[in-house]
């Protein structure tokens, strides 16, 4: 059967100022006018890939939208991908946190009801991968960038309330969640008619790597230290009561440092290939050393090992917003003059860390104003649950990274298929799993999307189809801008990504103007839009399957097995 | 104790417990001359019915019904109550009639075809971690090709006339064309693992120096194989058990629904 073929999908076929529902598209004079803002005068334009002209990526990954006074702009914990600069107007950052800010969130689900859900056992394809290319063509509509705006009605009494600190022309916000891929630290909110350019992490991660003059790179990490690192710090409890003063006097003692590329996946990739990836780790503190400094984690894995004969046996891990150190410096300090770290810390891929001196520590212990964990290292760390064997498995081999990975216990699986079956249903017929993998002892890692804390798969997508869920930060893949140039896939440290030729629902294979079929990668989305949450797991019969969030080794049923 | 075994002794006390509730009530009812007999039927008809309705909550993943393990625990607990519910139904008398003893014959299949299942799903998936790799069911059979034909390329390198030719014809390509020794492998014995590495043992007495590599590496597949088979072998019990234990269930429902309409109609 012939069909008709299709253009294959590029990157920029759908420019940001054309996504989720927005029409404004950035003309030429707008391109014009953006050269001529301070954040992007002083870019070198000739270091740019001819592929990757400045002039295209201001075009067609940028979008210019203006906002009311009141117009909530990013939301506290929101999964975001695009960064903001603000043109003319102003902004306020709501720096009070507490429960959850002055913006309630929304937990908006796309579930489908019953009815639909149940009309999965009929309406399902009888064909694999199929596609309604008609309507993926048209708008497409994420969540995350929909025009649909939160408003709040006094903007100026809300803001009273809570601390605030004021954004201006020419400052940017939000590139910490889009470069960073974190969650959005504060929420933003308009507090003037103002314009604002928002721009694609890829198209920021683009200048900042091909412009030689290094400005708008400069300019992004200022900003982070002043802004970003203060947030950040008061999110360990051990400074959350410091005054302003201190605060200030501690933001400037810090030194920001990273191990591992920073954009690129395959040192993580290679890493994991390696047997005795341990050793090969960049160490950040060293056991036996003086404890010079404090390391809070930003993002990224960090190892905590100890030598064991002739070999380093770890004994845990350290995920974002946890400390290292600490008892050492304050506790360690008391009767020995010289701290010594009891674990070594190394880096696990790539990693960013704050290191704060030990001494500025001392001082802020000495005159009480913090207090320290009142134990030694060794309680703070040696309590998993999870057998050692496994638990090194599992830092080994990365699958730490994972919030929602697939752990089956091989000594209850039947092999019975019911989780890939229910997968499938979910799927319109196609199981977006397969239940094999890596084998540690009893338990298996199956070959699924693990939802990583860190998604490396995500680095060199160039459309931003595989993104975060604005809501709860599922990895997902938006399919009608996925172009199936397989980035993700090849990416992804884990063969979690598949690359699937689909098909219209007659089950022809949909291919371009030169025949060749078109691709799209696929995988799983926990089951984002079902009722009970993830197929699999609701379907297995032995209580063998979980989907564990290896983040936080506690209190997970089968990994402590 | 596990949190298994606390939920397992957990589940067999609920199950004591209510068959002593349910003897001493119909003692009770019994002494007072008012006839259970009917009740316990309903009772047991609306348990074989709720067991069946697993089947059904199973094609049903997309529904919120409750997690599939939730119910198999409570299709095992409830399972094993029917049996006391069926005691106290038939009085522990033996049905004259034959469609009775057909019924009968269709719970008790069903019923140990269960227990049996369930101690099997239990036994056996530790068992298959500790032979051979995990290996998917379905792509057993593409492995056990490949190493047979890794095997006739390793016997294309001797010569024609050769004691490992030999053995390779008479013992061998038989054994490593398709899976093989399903019911050995059930029964746990290893007697034609040995049988068979015995034979290339021998063979080494009378090959060529430059063969005793070659017949090293046809050890080394034998044993590859017999994990292979291992793995089938067990892989097809977990799945089979089932093939008696469904069918049955809905001649047992069919038969539920016509001796309950006798019964209706006689009572
Ligand atoms: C006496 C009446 C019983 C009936 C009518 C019944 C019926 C069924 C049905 C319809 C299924 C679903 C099979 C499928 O679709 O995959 C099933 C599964 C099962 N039953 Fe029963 N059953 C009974 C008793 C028992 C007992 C007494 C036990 C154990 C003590 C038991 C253990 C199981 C197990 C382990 C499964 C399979 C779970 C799996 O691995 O998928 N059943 N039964």
């Amino acid at each position: 059967m012939s069909l008709p073929p299709i253009t294959r999908p590029k990157r920029w076929d759908m420019p940001f100022s054309q996504e989720g529902g927005h029409d404004a598209d950035i003309s030429d004079e707008d391109v014009e006018e953006l050269l001529q803002l301070e954040s992007f005068r002083n870019i070198d334009e000739k270091g740019f890939k001819k592929s990757v002209p400045l002039r295209d990526i201001l075009r067609n990954d940028v979008r210019i939208q203006t906002y009311r006074a009141g117009d909530v702009i990013v939301r506290h914990g929101d999964w975001g991908s695009s960064a903001f600069l603000i043109m003319s107007g102003a902004a306020a950052v709501e720096l009070d946190r507490g429960d959850g800010g002055v913006v309630k969130r929304q937990t908006k689900k796309k579930r489908r009801s019953l009815f639909q859900s149940f009309a999965q056992l009929w309406q399902n394809n009888r064909h694999r991968e199929v596609r309604d290319r008609e309507a993926a063509g048209q708008s497409n509509l994420r969540s995350e960038d929909g025009v649909t705006r939160l408003y709040l009605s006094d903007v100026s009494a809300v803001l009273e309330d809570s601390k605030s600190a004021t954004l201006e022309a020419g400052q940017w916000f939000g590139e910490l969640a889009a470069l960073g891929r974190t969650p959005r630290a504060a929420t933003v909110i308009a507090t003037d008619r103002s314009r604002l350019v928002e721009i694609r992490w890829q198209g920021l991660r683009d200048i900042m790597r091909f412009d030689r003059n290094g400005a708008l790179k400069g300019q992004i990490d200022n900003v982070f230290r002043e802004r970003a690192l203060t947030s950040f710090l008061k999110t360990e409890p051990l400074f959350a009561d410091l005054g302003s003063d201190d605060l200030r006097q501690l933001v400037s003692e810090c030194e920001l440092v990273t191990f591992g590329e920073y954009d690129t996946a395959t040192p993580f990739r290679d890493l994991k290939s390696t047997d005795d990836s341990i050793s090969d780790e960049p160490i950040i503190a060293e056991e036996g050393e003086r404890a010079s400094a404090v390391f809070l984690i930003r993002s990224g894995t960090a190892r905590i090992s100890r030598s064991h004969f002739h070999g380093r046996k770890t004994v845990g891990y350290l995920n974002p917003g946890r400390a290292f150190g600490l008892s050492e410096v304050i506790w360690g300090g008391k009767g020995d003059s010289q701290p010594k770290y009891e674990y070594r810390l190394s880096a696990i891929g790539y990693l960013n860390a704050v290191l704060i001196p030990a001494t500025v520590i001392e001082a802020l212990a000495n005159r009480k104003v913090i207090s320290g964990p009142s134990g030694s290292a060794a309680g703070e760390y040696s309590e998993s649950p999870v057998q050692e064997h496994l638990l090194n498995f599992l830092v080994d081999q990365h699958y730490v990274q994972g919030t929602a990975t697939m752990v089956i216990d091989l000594d209850r699986c039947t092999r019975c298929d019911d989780c890939v079956q229910a997968c499938a249903v979910a799927h319109d017929n196609n199981p977006r799993f397969i239940r094999h993998g890596p084998v540690s002892g009893r338990h298996m890692i199956a070959n699924a999307c693990m939802h990583c804390a860190d998604p490396v798969c995500m680095i060199e997508c160039p459309t931003g189809a595989i993104h975060r869920d604005t809501n709860d930060g599922l990895v997902l893949i938006n399919e009608s801008t996925c172009i199936g140039c397989a980035q993700c896939a090849n990416n992804c440290p884990f063969d979690a990504i598949r690359m699937v030729e689909v098909s219209t629902p007659s089950g022809g294979v949909i291919v371009d103007a030169k025949g060749t079929p078109i691709m799209e990668a696929t995988k799983c989305d926990l089951c984002q839009d079902q009722h009970g949450g993830p197929a699999c797991q609701h379907a297995c019969p032995h209580d063998a399957l979980e989907r564990v969030d290896l983040q936080n080794l506690f209190d997970q049923g089968v990994i402590s097995r | 104790m596990t949190a298994f075994a606390r939920r397992r002794v957990t589940g067999i006390i609920l199950v004591v417990l209510a068959t002593i509730l349910l003897t001493v009530l119909t003692a009770v009812f019994d002494a007072a001359f008012v006839s259970t007999r009917g009740v316990h039927g309903w009772l047991l008809a609306a348990m074989i019915v709720f067991l069946a309705c697993y089947q059904i909550r199973k094609r049903l993943t997309m529904l919120p019904l409750g997690t599939s393990a939730l119910w198999l625990q409570l299709h095992i607990y409830i399972g094993l109550s029917t049996l006391p519910v069926f005691f106290l139904h038939t009085d522990g008398r033996l049905p004259r009639g034959p469609i009775e003893i057909f019924m009968l014959a269709c719970y008790l299949i069903v019923f140990l075809s269960g227990a049996g299942g369930l101690l099997l799903s239990r036994i056996i998936p530790p068992r298959l971690r500790n032979r051979g790799g995990e290996a998917l069911y379905e792509r057993i059979p593409g492995y056990v090709r490949r190493i047979a034909a890794q095997t006739e390329k390793l016997i294309s390198t001797t010569a024609e006339e050769s004691v490992i030719r030999d053995l390779f014809e008479a013992r061998l390509r038989p054994y490593f064309e398709q899976p093989a020794n399903f019911w050995r492998h059930v029964m746990h014995s290893q007697k034609h693992c040995v049988l068979l590495l015995d034979a290339v043992r021998d063979a080494g007495r009378f090959a060529a120096e430059e063969e005793q590599l070659l017949l090293n590496e046809l050890t080394e597949l034998v044993q590859q194989k017999d994990d292979l088979d291992y793995q089938y072998a067990m892989q097809s019990i977990l799945k089979y058990w089932l093939f008696i234990h469904v069918p049955l269930t809905w001649a047992l429902i069919v038969m539920t629904i016509f001796h309950a309409s006798v019964a209706l109609m006689y009572s």
